[in-house]
């Protein structure tokens, strides 16, 4: 039978192959390195005006022949406690690389599920620069069970309004709330054929 | 969801025909204001200046008078049908209710500790509030009570209540427009499409709710039966603001690229038609309903000058 942490403390404990400094017992010890464990929560952005519900259910979003940077993001979806979040459900739009929304079609829009490794993927371009907003940005939009849905967006370090320092500039959008949310950009293939990759792990509040 | 659209409004302008304009009166101000609102059917015009103070000009004898509030005033300003109350919302994410006859505060609330999105009053003791990422609530200030409402994914949008301040309507980022009673108990869900609803009024006898916002249609709910009844043919491009004056609704619409207004069209509520307002582009700061049409306030250096369309 698996212990928990707080049996295998005490365990540990008993036979001497752990000791525990003055006032700390099993008990607090194993709360204490829970909460250590646990993963802080990603954090919101604004939802934007143009969320369309209905989006195809398609990890391909970019067509032969569009303009931009391809771009693949791929990430997994937990909860605060850590646990992989299988069969969430991730909506992402974003412009093309114009900066324009496609409103009367779904151009940039997906229905994502998560995977039995919690994965979800996408390949689209690199969006797009428009007026209203300082940034490039994809949104999203993910639930899963048992987890308040997360409104948030994407963003991505090589955006030139950063000059190259996302640590020190983030803030010049002010719908950024979080550093987190600005990812590092990995270019990678072959010279001829180059694709901007992008890691972005959700991680979910319980409700 | 709609702080760019909100950002955009208030500094805004649109798009009108000269011909169509008439220019009823000009305010001496003195101040430059960030936000302003028609009130009482045209009878007032309230702003916000950019110190956070609240301004109250009378448009026929244009007087004005200025009732302080304890924190400055965010930007967001709107009346009560009736031109009696006013509320705004202030920095620290309350909400302050003024009496516009008595020139006095009479109440500051506080939804949550998010910023403000809209909020609405009607002519007895309700108001509605819309926060970011937060529930919708209304207040009751005859009983003291409050109630919050639904929580969609993303929020709501501006709130309205129905003129005889029973029913209570929000459009949701989750692309549903609900109907509420005043105590908070959802009458109605209304699916309106794929893209958000952005605007919602009651029509003059609260029979019909009109809601637009970013396609560009005018979807007509019948209350009583919480279905759409009537939705016009495309208008054009994503709605900026929706005013309702009698039968007919004010609509201007954005740029989707830009998100500055674009044109202006007036929608009628019996022939389901709508007619263009084509001109120059002049830089509005409010739009309200006039007992006949609507009103139209023109920032200037240091005055207001206050515009009927019809």
């Amino acid at each position: 039978m698996k212990l928990d942490r707080r049996d295998l403390l005490s365990k540990c404990a008993a036979l001497g192959v752990v000791s525990l400094a003055g006032g700390l017992t099993p008990l607090l010890a194993a709360a204490a390195w829970d909460a250590s464990e646990k993963m802080k929560p990603t954090s919101p952005c604004e939802m934007g005006p143009f969320y369309k519900t209905g989006a195809p259910a398609t990890g391909m979003m970019r067509a032969a022949n569009d303009r931009g940077l391809p771009l693949e993001v791929i990430g997994k979806v937990f909860n605060t406690r850590g646990e992989l979040q299988q069969n969430a459900k991730v909506e992402v739009w974003q412009t093309d690389h114009d900066g324009r929304y496609d409103l009367n079609g779904f151009r940039y829009r997906a229905l994502l599920h998560t995977d039995d490794k919690a994965q979800y993927q996408f390949q689209s371009v690199m969006p797009g620069h428009y007026p209203a907003r300082v940034c490039q940005h994809i949104h999203y939009l993910v639930r899963a069970e048992g987890c308040k849905p997360l409104i948030t967006q994407l963003y991505f370090a090589t955006d030139p309004v950063f000059d190259g320092d996302p640590d020190k500039n983030f803030q010049r959008d002010d719908l950024i709330w979080s550093r987190e949310l600005v990812r590092p950009v990995m270019l990678k293939g072959d010279p001829k054929d180059v694709i901007a990759a992008v890691n972005f792990e959700i991680v979910l509040e319980g409700l | 969801m709609k702080r760019i659209l909100v950002a955009t409004l208030f500094s805004l302008s649109t798009i009108c025909a000269a011909q169509d304009l008439k220019q009823i009166a000009k305010l001496d101000t003195g101040v430059s204001l960030r936000a302003a609102a028609i009130c009482g059917q045209g009878r007032e015009v309230v702003g916000i200046d950019t110190d956070g103070k609240l301004h109250v000009w009378d448009v026929a004898s244009k007087a004005g008078a200025v009732i302080e509030t304890s924190e400055k005033a965010r930007g967001d300003i709107t009346c009560s049908p009736d031109g009696r109350r006013a509320s705004l919302s202030l920095q620290d994410a309350s909400v302050v209710i003024a009496d516009l006859a008595g020139k006095k505060i009479l109440k500051s609330l506080r939804p949550t500790s998010h910023a403000v999105q809209g909020m609405a009053l009607d002519n007895g003791h309700l108001v509605a509030v819309s926060v970011d990422d937060g529930a919708p609530k209304i207040f009751n200030d005859a009983s003291d009570k409050s109630f919050e409402l639904a929580r969609p994914f993303g929020g709501a949008g501006a709130p309205a209540i129905s003129p005889d301040g029973l029913l209570v309507a929000t459009p949701d980022e989750d692309t549903n427009v609900r109907i509420y009673d005043a105590s908070g108990k959802l009458r109605a869900t209304v699916d309106c499409g794929p893209l958000e609803p952005f605007f919602v009024v009651f029509s003059t006898d609260g029979k019909e709710l009109y809601v637009s916002g970013a396609d560009a249609l005018v979807r007509t709910i019948d209350v009583a039966s919480g279905k759409v009844v009537r939705t016009s043919e495309k208008l054009g491009t994503a709605m900026l603001s929706m005013i309702v004056s009698g039968d007919e609704a004010l609509l201007l619409m954005m740029d989707e690229y830009t998100m500055a207004p674009k044109e202006a069209t007036i929608w009628n509520a019996k022939t389901n038609k709508a007619r263009k307002v084509l001109g120059d582009p002049k830089n509005y700061i409010a739009a309200g309903p006039a007992k006949s049409g609507f009103l139209l306030v023109k920032q200037e250096d240091k005055a207001l000058s206050v515009w009927e369309l019809k």
